[in-house]
Order: structure tokens, then sequence, then C-alpha cells
């Protein structure tokens, strides 16, 4: 007999492709002695014959070099056609299998589904905030935002992305590393009102220096941007950019918007252009028109071109082309300091440096981008859980096809075909899997879009050519992965065993590696939920944050009126008075509406605007270090505490007897309290402010004490703070108006409206909005990760309890022949039901331990995501391992049952 | 007689008229096309493999290893359904269009 191997090495030696050249060789043989018998028959001499047969026959090396292209050619197209039958047949094959057993194939289908459409919905969001950046913008790795970083005597380290004209200057003239450099302004309180009247609607407005739009490489959708003469420091054009959102909205997409006239508050603009549809500049926030950076200066002072005490712009550059974001920040610092002439030592020392576009305002990841890459691990574990769950099915499915295989094995089958068969089935199941996960990438895309990134402008729909893309490339990966191994495992060719025996035999070595697979799941289902208990605590966190006021019982008033003087003028002042004084009059009108429980006026609102400014207190040559800088100043009207829902803790607030000729008096926050008057009580202390440049001599007598506000940051540690009377203020304004509704906010706005708007015609919007809006947004990271962790982790536990389900139905199963034998020697119900259990318990108590592990060595990176929440926290890992423990006893209470009913007769006789 | 050049082309069709008949091996095509066209084709042997696998790889004749009145192991071609009306259409074509130079070459010319 020959050894497999000599046959295997013959076999090698004669692939197909030496055969092919050989039948050529052959045919040509064959050819040539024919003809020379014929010649020889017909009087040729054999010799002579020869030579006239390879005459005839023509160029012998030419012919038999182009007849060997034609033959493997038609070979490799007739490989390819068998392969195709081959698949064809597979297809088939593996289709008519799914569908014999629909609930196996629905649970593979619906586990790989939510595991590959949860990686498509998590890289769609990434790819939005991480990898590609805003829209339009080409080659976006090399477009940057400018940064300044500094020490501050009492703050520590400060970096910030704001900064005057004058930066953008030096950098465009005086730096080399850039092939750009643009300053724009896109914030979300730029709102403008376009429009007057009651046609009027507030729109976002950015501002764009002329270079913007080259410097991201972006082209208009219709007519043009600016050009440098229309956004010229000397005398920029009323001209604007609109959004392709409003251009679609408001002039229905005509194209004859080109030179029409947009009123933008109160001042005609000549529309230039369309931007591109999603462009939002540098940032992800929609944006509805942009006007010339150089424009919007009657806020500013006249030497706002040079001066380096106005910030009020982002600047951002290209990089050129082989310059690294460090050699940038060394050639943007080196010009920065030459150019520097503030006079202020700390910005004469500080370095300029350059970041990616997701960064936050002070030049760190931000927390959303950080989150939404925890978000993609998070996919990841679930679509690990999903495949190693789905193995787990096959592996269970290909011991119940072990008869199936091992027959066909037996008559001849090549174990290669076999593995392409099984192949074939999983890359069917995947290929399913992934068309169901783009229904639920879409549906997951959508949600996390409208509810927890509605800030960010979306135009392309949740499942877009990348993400098709990528969810095909998951699909076909998991296919191989998940239908290698259970087809290389029972494509061995271990013929006796397998025919001669049942389902019982044989699978030890399966469900050893079944058992590490459920560990797995377990283990990798508690890190999910770990995180998601981490997330929710820190969202329960913030909800319990004592923000020292009531932002969602607090609606925001401010009415816009046109800019018609020059700050600073006679006029101005006169117009701000009338202003003021139509705040007042409206004040008590609302007070009196049904709807409304209170309302005030303050100067400086946390979340909104915020004054300091430096005070003298007896018993200190200088103030000691405050925390947060100077004390923060509002000058608040009468019954404000109560309106915002600020706890008074000691002595009075004000009243309409503190008028702006009487004593002034103030009211010291909680820590200003601990930090000047250690040990003391403050009231009828003086906290001493100065006019304008004045000596600190006026004292204000110190009345009572409220608790601590939050400036303007969830997490941040607050301030001093300290309130005057309204009317007693010096040097601040503009004044908001803020209403406490009695039941919700929305049932108060349009009275309010109507009576702001009928009082002063001039209005040109009514701006009105809870406090809350503007605290949200910085609760949406927590949020994202507490929704996206928690649904993940309750999917991952669902999988992980099927698949343990399965696993233990399928040892059941497997020893019914010992459960039998067992009851027969008078088992108990109890123990056969205590053996089940025992052995799944066992399972899921090693995957805790280690899933508990995983979850507090990956705790330290996750720790800096989470609000007051530790990722060692005893409650949440806790409370998630009784959980998974919980699951995994439900879900082998039926095995569990099933075995103790095994009826020892009919499984002994089975064998 | 002098040897005629064959049109490119026209190979193709001889050989597939050729197998009309039966399946035949290589040698036995070079053969049938000496008797018709009473050896005055100008044919290399090679050329008519050429045609022979070219056509194999379009589908228009399939080729089966056989065994020859002698016992000698050979490759026999057969006229696939895609070569019958490949050959039918050319034949048409091939008819039509000798017609055409035919009757022009041949015309007398006419006194005006």
């Amino acid at each position: 007999m020959i050894r497999p191997g000599i046959r295997k090495f013959f076999r090698l030696a004669l692939r197909r492709r030496d055969i092919v050249t050989r039948n050529v060789d052959d045919e040509i043989r064959m050819h040539l002695e024919l003809r020379i018998e014929q010649l020889v028959r017909e009087g040729f001499s054999p010799d002579t014959a020869r030579e006239e047969a390879i005459r005839r026959f023509g160029s012998m090396e030419d012919a038999r070099r182009e007849l060997q292209q034609h033959a493997h050619q038609r070979e490799r197209t007739m490989q390819f056609r068998e392969w195709l039958d081959a698949l064809r047949q597979d297809v088939r094959y593996a289709a008519r299998g799914l569908r014999r057993e629909p609930l196996f194939a629905g649970f593979v289908i619906a586990t790989l589904a939510l595991g590959i459409g949860a990686n498509a919905a998590m890289f769609g969001v990434v790819d939005r905030l991480l990898l590609r950046g805003p829209e339009h913008i080409v080659d976006a790795s090399r477009v940057m935002r400018v940064y300044l970083h500094e020490k501050v005597a009492g703050q520590g380290d400060v970096s910030g992305s704001t900064f005057g004209y004058v930066m953008y200057d030096l950098l465009k003239h005086d730096a080399h590393a850039f092939d750009g450099v643009a300053a724009y302004v896109a914030s979300p309180h730029r709102q403008t009102v376009m429009g007057h009247g009651l046609g009027a609607e507030l729109i976002m407005q950015g501002q764009a220096s002329a270079d913007l739009f080259p410097t991201l490489g972006v082209k208009p959708a219709l007519g043009r941007f600016f050009t440098a003469e229309e956004d010229s420091t000397l005398g920029a054009k009323r001209v604007a950019v609109i959004g392709y959102g409003l251009w679609r909205r408001a002039y229905g997409g005509d194209p004859a918007v080109l030179g029409k006239t947009i009123l933008l508050a109160d001042v005609p603009f000549t529309i230039v252009g369309v931007a591109p549809n999603g462009f939002t500049g540098p940032q992800l926030g929609r944006v509805d028109v942009w006007v010339p950076v150089s424009l919007h200066v009657s806020m500013r002072t006249d030497d706002w071109t040079h001066t380096w005490h106005a910030q009020w712009l982002d600047v951002v550059v290209r990089l050129k082309p082989g310059v690294t974001p460090a050699q940038a920040s060394i050639d943007a610092t080196a010009a920065y300091r030459h150019a520097y002439n503030g006079g202020d030592k700390e910005d004469a020392a500080a370095n300029i440096f350059v970041a990616p576009l997701s960064y936050n305002d002070d030049g760190k990841e931000s927390t959303e981008a950080s989150v939404s890459r925890w978000l993609v691990g998070v996919a990841i574990i679930v679509l690990l859980i999903a495949c190693s769950n789905v193995v787990n099915l096959l592996l269970a499915r290909a011991v119940r096809r072990r008869r199936e295989v091992a027959v066909r094995l037996a008559l001849g089958a090549a174990r290669r075909r076999l593995i392409q068969l099984l192949l074939t089935e999983s890359m069917m199941l995947a290929a399913l899997g992934g068309t169901a996960g783009l229904a639920v990438a879409w549906i997951t895309g959508q949600l996390m879009r409208t509810v927890l990134l509605a800030d960010v402008e979306w135009t392309s729909s949740p499942v877009d050519g990348r993400v098709l893309a990528v969810s095909a490339l998951i699909a076909l990966s998991v296919g191989i992965v998940v239908g290698l191994v259970p087809a290389l495992r029972s494509s061995r060719p271990d013929l006796t065993t397998a025919l001669k025996s049942g389902i019982r035999e044989g699978g030890a070595q399966g469900a050893r590696l079944r058992a590490a697979l459920m560990v797995a799941q377990a283990a990798l289902s508690i890190v999910l939920l770990a995180g998601a208990g981490l997330f929710v605590r820190s969202l329960s966190n913030i909800r319990a944050l004592d923000l020292g006021i009531q932002p969602d019982r607090m609606l925001i008033v401010s009415p816009r009126w046109p800019a018609i003087a020059t700050p600073g003028t006679a006029a101005w002042s006169a117009e701000s008075a009338r202003h003021e004084r139509l705040l007042v009059q409206a004040l008590e009108l609302i007070r009196t509406m049904p709807r409304v429980e209170r309302a005030t006026l303050s100067i400086g609102l946390p979340f909104q605007s915020s004054y300091s400014g430096t005070i003298r207190v007896s018993g200190f040559d200088s103030i000691p270090k405050l925390q947060g800088g100077y004390p923060q100043i509002s000058a608040v009207a009468s019954d404000y505490f109560e309106t915002v829902g600020t706890r008074v803790l000691r002595g009075r607030v004000f009243s309409a007897a503190d008028r702006p000729e009487s004593e002034p008096v103030a009211v010291v926050s909680e820590l200003m309290e601990k930090t000047l008057w250690p040990g003391r009580d403050p009231i009828g202390e003086c906290i001493f402010t100065g006019k304008g440049r004045e000596a600190l001599t006026t004292c204000l007598r110190i009345v009572g004490v409220v608790a601590d506000v939050h400036r303007s940051r969830l997490k941040e540690a607050t301030g001093t703070h300290y309130y005057v009377p309204k009317g007693q203020e010096h040097g601040i304004g503009g004044t908001a108006l803020i209403v406490r509704p009695r039941v919700d906010a929305a049932s108060v706005i349009p009275d309010v409206r109507k009576l702001l708007q009928e009082m002063d015609p001039t209005i040109q919007y009514v701006k009105e909005a809870t406090l809350q809006d503007d605290v949200d947004p910085q609760i949406r990271p927590w949020r994202l990760g507490a929704s996206v962790f928690g649904l993940m982790g309750i999917l991952a536990l669902l999988v992980a309890a099927v698949g343990l389900y399965s696993v233990m139905s399928y040892l059941v199963t497997q020893r019914t022949h010992e459960l039998g034998v067992r009851i027969a020697l008078g088992a108990q119900g109890a123990d056969i039901v205590s053996l089940v259990l025992r052995s799944s318990v066992g399972m899921t108590m090693l995957g805790i331990v280690i899933g508990v592990g995983l979850s507090l060595s990956a705790g330290r990176f996750i720790e800096p995501l989470l609000f007051d929440a530790s990722a060692r926290d005893v409650g949440v890992l806790g409370g998630v391992s009784l959980t998974m423990l919980g699951v995994a006893v439900l879900a082998s209470v039926l095995p569990a049952l099933r075995a103790r009913g095994t009826d020892p007769m009919e499984a002994l006789r089975a064998e | 007689m002098a040897s005629l050049p064959v049109i490119k082309g026209t190979l193709d069709v001889l050989v597939l008229k050729a197998l009309l008949w039966a399946p035949m091996h290589g040698f036995e095509i070079t053969n049938w096309l000496e008797e018709r066209s009473s050896n005055s084709l100008d044919v290399e042997d090679s050329a008519v493999y050429q045609a022979l696998y070219r056509m194999e790889e379009r589908g228009l004749i399939e080729a089966e290893w056989g065994v020859t009145e002698n016992q000698r192991q050979a490759r026999y071609y057969k006229i696939t359904a895609a070569g019958r009306a490949h050959l039918k259409a050319q034949t048409a074509q091939w008819v039509q269009y000798s017609q055409t130079v035919t009757a022009i070459l041949t015309a007398t010319p006419k006194s005006a």
C-alpha cells in the first residue's frame, strides 16, 4: 500500500497546470506521428518524412507557447465554473439545512445582527466624530485647531482656543508650517435673527475669514465664498454665504437666491453663495449663514485688529505636507513669542500648539470623542460575545450532524470540500446577520443621533457607503471566524467512532471548548454590565448634583433689539436704559400672569454669563488666593434666590427696599464666607469695591449667605461668588429676565413673547429657553455612555443567557445515558437538578471572576470619564455579578428540570 | 495550382465546417481540409491547432481524449450548439460578402 504522504507527494507533482502543459505536448506529438506515417505511406523515407512533417506544422515553439496559453486560460475558466457550481450546490444545501432548523437559524442571525449592527452604528458615529471630522474638509487629518497653553498664577496650566484677530494675522504671515490659516467664530451662542417681527427666526451664524473655505478645501454648492476684499479689515462688505439647509428651507433651493438680500439682525446682507450640504466649518454644529469675520465689529474696540486683550475667534490651520503637529507647534510658538507685545508676562511665555478638530476648547480630546472611543470597544465586545455564542451553537449543531459528516467523508468527499461547505453555511449566516444588522445599525444610529448627538449636523443616512463597507467587512470576517472552528473540528476524519457512536461519545473535547466560550461570554458580559453600571451611576450622580440652582425651572427670556448705536456713545446708553426700563415694566406684568410662579431679573447668570472683579476685605492686605480666581458678581432683583432655587443659609436676601440710593449691601456664597471669614459670621462685615479705577473703598455690607452655585460646568470646583441688589451694580450690564413657571415652561412662552412684542415692536425676536438647555450638552457624554453601555450590556446578557441555555441543554442531552444510570441507581430529582445547576453556576462564577478582574483593570482607563464614581464601585460590581448569576441560574433551570425527567429505561435503551 | 493564402478568420469557419460531419482529432481535421481544398490552401498545421484551441476557449467546440482506430490516445473535437450557430451566421455572412464582391468584380462596364 502506498503511504498517504507519498501519494500526496505525487499529487503535488501532477498539478493541473502540469497536466495541461503535458496534454498540449501529447497532442502535437500525436499529430506529428500521424503525419509521418501518412508521408511514409506516400513514399517518403522516414527521415525526410519527419522533416516534412515538422515543416508543414510550422513554427513549433510559437505554436506550442500559444496553445499552452489558450489551454491554461481555458483551464482557469473551467476551474472557476466548477467552483461556482460547487458553491451553488453548497448554498442550496446550506439554505436547506437552515430552513430545516428555523429556530437555530433565527437565533444565530439575530445574534450576529446585533453584533454587526452595533459595530456598524458605532462606526457611523465615530467616523463622523473622530475619523472624518466635519463634512467637506479635504484631507481632514492635516487640518488642526490652534491652542494657547500657559501657566497662570493661582490657576495652574490653562489652555484655550479663543484668540484675537492679531493671533490669526501673525500665524498667517509669520509662521511657516502652514498651507493655510483661517479664523472663524461658530459657537452655538452665535445666534442671530433672520427677518423681523412675526416671521423672524433665530438662526445659527458663523463668521469666517475669507481663507476659511480654501483652507478647509471646501467648494460652494452655488455661487462663491467671500473674497479677501469683502473680508478686509479696512471695511468688510455685507455679504453672506447661506447654509445648504437654510437655502432649501427658506428659499426652496432656488438658484436665483444669489444676489438676493437676507436680513440679519435688521441689517441687509447680499447672498453671494450657498455652502455645500452639511458644511459646518471646522466644528460639527449646524451653521445657517456665514458672514465675514472682519464685519461684526460693533462689540469690539477700535484696535480690534491688533489688540491682545480681546478674544473672540478660533484659528484653524492646514499643516504643510510633511510637517508634524509638534513641528507646527514649535514654529507657531516661535512666531507668537516674537510678535507678542501685549505686556503680560504669563502670556508672553505661553506656548502655541495645534490639535485635532475633535478636541475640546481646552485642547483635550472632547468627552464625547473619548466616550465614543470606548463605545467602539463596547461594540467589539458585543461582537465577540455574539461570535462566541454562534460558534457555540454551530459546534452543537456540528455534533448533531456528526454522522452525516462522517458518512460524507466515508463516501469520499474531500475534507476541503467539506470545510468549504461548512464555511459556506457560516458565511451565509453572517451575510444574513449582516443584512439584518444594517437595520439594527440604522435604528441605533438614528437613535444616537437624535437623542444623544442632536447638536451635530447629520446629513447622510446612518447607513452610508462607509458604514455599508465596514459592515460587509465585519460580516465577512465573522463568517470566516465563526465557521472555521466548527468546520475544522467536525471535518477531522475520525470516521469509525463517529459512524458507530451515537451523540453520546466523542464530545468531550468539544464540550471543553464550548465551556470555555461560555466562560468568556459571561466574563465579557460582566465587563459591559459593569461599564453600564458605572455610567448609570455617573448619570444619577449628575442628576443628584446640587448645582445651587434649578436649571429646569428657570426660563430665560432674552429679547433681541437691533443694534442701533455704537457701544460707549450717549445714544447707546440711552437705548440700553430704555431696554432696562422695559424689562422692569415687563417683570411686574409677568409676575401677575397666572401660569408664572415667580420672576426676577439678573445681571450675570450661571452657565450663561459671568462677571468678576477685584475686592478688598478687612483683615487681609491682599485677598488670599481664591478658588477659581476673583469672586464672581451678580446683580439680582428681589425674589431672585426664590426664583432660581438657591438656598438662603443665613441672614436676609434682597427686597424691594434695596434701592440704588440705599446702603450698598451684598449677599455672599458659602464658599466665600468660609474662605474670607473662616469660623466667623460675615454678616455685618464689609466687602470693599470701587467704581471703575477708583480705590477699593466702597463698603458693601454683607446681609446674608447663600448656597454655592456652579459657574459654568457640572464638573468644576465652585468658585466664590457675591450678589448685589440690582441697581447698585457698577460697570456690568446685560440683564436677563428669569421666569419660574408654575407648571411647564412651554405653556408660558407664548404669553411672555406676545407681551414683550406688544410692549416694544422694535424687538426683533424673543428667545426663550430653560437654563437646562444650556446644561444638557454637558450631561450628554454620560447619557451617551449610560444608554449605549446599558443597551449593549442587556443585549450581551440576553445573548449569554441563550448561549448558556443551549450549552446546558446540549450537555444534558449528551449525558442522557449517564443521568439515566444515576437515576436507575437511585439518584433523587433534586440531586440531578443540582448536578446540572452546579456545572452552569460553576462556569458562570468563573466568568464572573474573570469579568470582574477585567473590569477592575480596565477601570483605570475609564475612571476619568466617570462623574464622581469609582471604577471599583463595589455596589456596581456586586450587583452586576449577582445579576449575571441570577440569569445563569434561570437559563439552566429548564435543562435541569428536563434532566430530572430523564426516563432511565429509555435512556439506557437508546444506546 | 498555386497555394491560396487563407483570409484571416476563415480558418475557424472551415474547421467548424469540418467538425459538422463528425467529431475529429486535429490530424483528421488537417487532412479533411487538405482533401476538400485539393491541397490548394496554404495553411500550416499549427494554425489549425491554434484555431481549435481558440474556439475551445470560446466554447464553440469541446474536446475529449479518445482512442483512434489504431488504439492511440487522441484529443477529439466536437462542435457545440454555440459553434453551430456561429458557423451558420459566419457562412451566411461569407456567402453574401463573396457574392457582392464577385458581382462588382465581374460586372462589365456598359457604354453610356
